[in-house]
């Protein structure tokens, strides 16, 4: 099973390929798209073989590929999955398909670089999720700054400058902090390995110190309230395609690394520190909710929208920390929830951004003010996008309803103040989502020169697999539960044996 | 015997003679000249991979540590010479003096390196210096470049100056000018006696001298003018040679003769490289001129390489041999990529120059994002290699928060190489932008190098420790 390296193939295939499309200017529009959509293709068909072939009865690493990299430095090349990983690998591949389909009737200048930023930042993605040896782990975490820099910056809005330079330096500060504690975290154990870190006694000055480290790394990249602010500029500025991979995938990083280094590595202090984390996810879910409501820009509404999301990531992570001791079977739960909600997240969130993608290529515009009316034009496309509205604010049968409800139910298990709050969300979000939906769909269209007309073939394929994908997640999320279950267990045993 | 006639130092000198005849008869094929140059280098390099007979000298250091690092200063040599032909040849500034000079700076860098005596090492530091103050005044039209030559005269004197007033002082005090016999005196030097104090007084006027030279804060005024004044071609030698030749001084001097006090030069070495580090990148932040910015961040690099030296472990040891080598690489690459930019036919100065670049030159572009994003420490190039063992001995000696300042200080520097990547990819173009005629495969590997490096960053690492394995030190 182990013996084709076929983690690696994920990763270094589409990079190579990108970097193939990016120095070669010669290749014409349409073969760069068949040639990302074809590698998209393959890398999707290797998550799905990856996902038949993962013994999920084990919470062991599978698919392990180690060699040693540097030798003096104990730094290895160390490629392995768990539930965890295997999900949002799915998801990343997933997303990148949608993507190479979506932007197939794209027009840039440039199209072949435009896509390879595109296979690379995937090829990146996937050994984010699937390295286990820190250092190789940052690599991957910092390398993922780059594409995204150039795809912003290349192609995206009229202050994309700012705003690119705004996101780089936000997510380096909190990362390189991050590097500090692992270094920290390596000195101590002797060793890189993130399974290493989690067998350390620290003390409990340091498990602090290490723990803010890791929550400015991760929750910049998540991103929490307060250090969310790069996020709605960087996703305005950037072009459809690049909201939608940041908004699906790269959030999703800061989510995993809290759960792989600060849930079972600073447990103590976490649990020590847990009512002010929870604050943190709580402020975000609600005053986050009422700053989306205020925006008058669409991309500004969903990118808000994305921060309260994934206020609820973080709340089940935290909660965790809270729920341990007395009520595991909660903390589990709730672990589950934000797990899920990460997976359920990425597929609204990109099913929304690429919505609007469609409407600013009719409109040129992404003000809400500017768009009135696009049921009267486009009634399939509305249907769709209501739906997927709909899904954001936690409809009940779509897989957003799932993870909320999870890590609702956990909060429960907590703290019924910290519930109610938590599940005040499904109101607001209810309430900004359905301001989209009143005003650009269904509002009155007062000077009808709104040139709008039904989306493309390619649009639509996109929208409807993916109108497919969250119902089906929404109706059995079974396949998600079976797949994290033994590694959620797992990390709670592990974070709860190195409390005790 | 005969052997000593092919040490690189020997086949150098003599060969720079020859330069100079031939020149004098073919004014006008200066391309054979240069080629003799260029061939009179690879005999030396060959000469320094392949001696084996290292005779035991009191004063001059041949050993296999001093030929590797001969190499190297050869091999950077080489590519420098490359992009300085190319460079003056398209702006009609070309003279073979210019590469008689620099090889005469050469041996004065190797004499530096392999001294193993106080005043040898001033003949070498002087004979560096003298070739510099005329590289630096080459452009003689420019009365900037004069204005750097005059400055960097006055002040090198000084310094040179402040030099030996401290090796005076060692050698009142210790009867010596030997490494290995002052190491010796050191020992016997009671730490309550006035030598003692006086001792101390002399190392840290060769600190403070060295420190001058190497570009290193709080004695680094001199070198974002100069590095304005001169010549491209002359800035990218600055910003290596020297430095180099500098660093190895710096470790033999405080690994051999003045380890027994190590502490108290290694708190100076390491506010020097704080400091260094510190200026360095928060001058760099407000500049426009391309070259005064790459001058602060030299600063900054040699922050680090000082900052590991200061740290007297063996980890520290071996990650300024890491820095070093890596930052001559990324130097090299920089400074290269500039050579070969130019606006109506001179040299680019300004970052505004380069505004556009990707869409014309979208290959250039793509080596100018890989230099600044490695120099900026992103992975996984190979300047996040670097930094990486520099912080992780920082940590390993538990100077968390000295650490936290420098991983900070990267953040901060890293807006300054993105605002070149921004002007070069996302601004439009103002100028007509050109690059240098004739191909480019030297820069080509000089930059990709960083990349691939940086994927295999075990090739560099095993490198620096053999050098450290090399090292002719007493055990720290």
């Amino acid at each position: 099973m182990s013996s084709y390296p076929i983690l690696s193939i994920m990763i270094w295939l589409p990079i190579v390929i990108g970097l193939i499309l990016i120095s070669n200017k010669n290749i014409s529009k349409l073969s760069a798209s068949f040639i990302t959509l074809f590698t998209a293709i393959t890398i999707f068909i290797f998550s799905i073989l990856l996902f038949k072939l993962y013994d999920y009865s084990s919470s062991e690493l599978q698919f392990i590929e180690k060699y040693e990299w540097i030798e003096g430095l104990n730094i290895f090349y160390f490629l392995a999955v768990d539930g965890i990983s295997v999900s949002l690998i799915i998801l990343t591949a997933f997303i990148n398909v949608l993507i190479a389909i979506f932007a197939s009737s794209e027009d840039y200048d440039n199209k072949s670089g435009y896509l390879g930023y595109f296979l690379i930042l995937e090829g990146l993605l996937m050994g984010t999720f699937s390295a286990f040896d820190s250092i190789l782990f940052y690599i991957f975490f910092e390398s993922l700054l780059i594409p995204l820099f150039l795809i912003i910056g290349i192609w995206g809005g009229t202050n994309r400058k700012y705003a690119t330079i705004k996101f780089f330096l936000y997510t380096l500060f909190g990362s390189v902090l991050m590097l500090i504690s692992i270094l920290y975290l390596a000195k101590l154990a002797g060793s890189f390995e993130i399974k290493e870190f989690y067998s350390l006694s620290l003390t409990f000055q340091e498990e602090v110190l290490i723990l803010l480290a890791f929550l400015i790394g991760f929750g910049i990249k998540i991103p929490m309230w307060p250090v969310h602010t790069w996020l709605p500029d960087a996703h305005v500025e950037a072009p459809t395609s690049g909201s939608v991979i940041l908004a699906s995938v790269l959030l999703k990083v800061g989510g995993y690394g809290m759960i792989r280094f600060i849930l079972p590595i600073t447990t103590e202090a976490g649990i020590y520190l847990s009512d002010y984390l929870i604050y943190l996810s709580l402020v975000a879910i609600v005053y986050i909710s009422f700053v989306a409501y205020a925006q008058e820009d669409m991309k500004k509404l969903i990118a808000y929208s994305s921060v309260a999301h994934m206020g609820f990531v973080t709340l089940g992570i935290f909660l965790v920390f809270n729920l341990m001791g007395s009520n595991s079977s909660a903390a589990i739960i709730g672990l589950e929830g934000s797990i899920i909600q990460m997976i359920s997240h990425g597929l609204i969130s990109a099913a929304l951004f690429f919505c609007i993608g469609i409407i600013y290529k009719h409109s040129k515009s992404r003000l809400i003010k500017d768009n009135y009316g696009v049921a009267q034009f486009m009634p399939i496309f509305s249907f769709i996008m209501i739906f997927f509205l709909m899904a954001n604010s936690g409809l009940p049968g779509t897989s957003g309803f799932v993870g909320e409800f999870l890590v609702i139910t956990s909060a429960l298990g907590s703290n019924f103040i910290i519930a109610l709050l938590a599940a005040s969300s499904l109101i607001l979000s209810a309430s900004y989502s359905l301001k989209i939906g009143k005003n650009v769909l269904f509002g009155q269209n007062k000077d009808n020169i709104q040139s709008y007309s039904e989306c493309k073939k390619n649009e639509k394929i996109v929208l409807s697999i993916l109108i497919i994908i969250i119902l089906y997640l929404g109706i059995t999320p079974d396949i998600l539960f079976k797949l994290i279950d033994q590694t959620v267990i797992d990390i709670i045993t592990s974070a709860s044996i190195g409390y005790i | 015997m005969l052997d000593l006639l092919f040490i690189p130092e020997i086949i150098i000198s003599i060969g720079i003679m020859f330069v100079i005849l031939i020149d004098l008869f073919l004014q006008n094929y200066k391309k054979i000249s240069y080629f003799l140059v260029q061939t009179i280098l690879i005999i030396s390099a060959y000469y320094a991979s392949n001696m084996n007979y290292f005779p035991n000298y009191d004063a001059y250091e041949l050993s296999n540590f001093s030929n590797n690092i001969k190499l190297i200063l050869i091999i950077g040599s080489l590519i420098i010479f490359h992009y300085t032909f190319i460079h003056l040849s398209y702006t009609n500034k070309l003279k073979i003096e210019y590469f008689t000079i620099s090889l005469l700076g050469l041996v004065g860098t190797m004499v530096m390196i392999s001294a193993n005596s106080l005043l040898m090492l001033y003949l070498g530091i002087e004979l560096l210096s003298l070739s510099l103050y005329a590289l630096i005044g080459f452009n003689k039209k420019s009365p900037l470049s004069s204005e750097a030559a005059i400055k960097y005269y006055v002040l090198g004197a000084m310094s040179s100056g402040i030099l030996l007033f401290g090796i005076s002082i060692i050698y009142g005090f210790t009867g010596s000018i030997l490494y290995s016999d002052i190491a010796s005196k050191m020992l016997l030097i009671n730490t309550d006696s006035v030598e003692y104090i006086a001792v101390i007084f002399g190392i840290i006027f060769i600190t403070a001298s060295l420190c001058f030279k190497f570009g290193a804060a709080p004695f680094h005024m001199w070198v974002p003018d100069i590095y304005q004044g001169s010549l491209i071609s002359t800035t990218v030698l600055l910003s290596t040679l020297p430095k180099v030749a500098v660093f190895v001084v710096f470790l033999k001097l405080y690994f051999i003769p003045f380890l027994v006090i190590k502490f108290i030069w290694s708190d100076i070495l390491i506010f020097v490289g704080m400091l260094s580090i510190i200026i360095g990148s928060l001058y760099a932040l407000t500049q426009e001129n391309i070259k005064r910015l790459l001058a602060y961040s030299a600063i900054s690099n040699i922050g680090f390489i000082i900052l590991s030296i200061g740290l007297v472990t063996i980890n520290g040891l071996q990650a300024s041999l890491y820095y070093t080598v890596v930052y001559s690489l990324t130097a090299l690459a920089s400074f290269g990529v500039i050579t070969h930019i130019t606006t109506n036919s001179h040299g680019i100065e300004n970052i505004k120059d380069m505004a556009g670049l990707s869409k014309t030159h979208p290959y250039f572009a793509i080596l100018i994002l890989i230099t600044m994003l490695s120099s900026a420490g992103i992975p996984p190039l190979i300047g996040f290699h670097a930094k990486l063992i520099v912080i992780k001995s920082l940590i390993d000696s538990s100077l968390i928060i000295l650490s936290m300042i420098v991983v900070l200080m990267t953040v901060i520097s890293a807006y300054y190489y993105l605002r070149i990547i921004k002007t070069v990819y996302f601004d439009d173009r103002e100028e007509l932008i050109s690059t240098l005629p004739g191909n480019s495969i030297i820069l080509s590997i000089n930059v990709i190098s960083l990349l691939i490096l940086g994927l295999f960053p075990y090739i560099i690492y095993n490198l620096s420790k053999h050098l450290a394995s090399l090292f002719p030190s007493i055990s720290i």
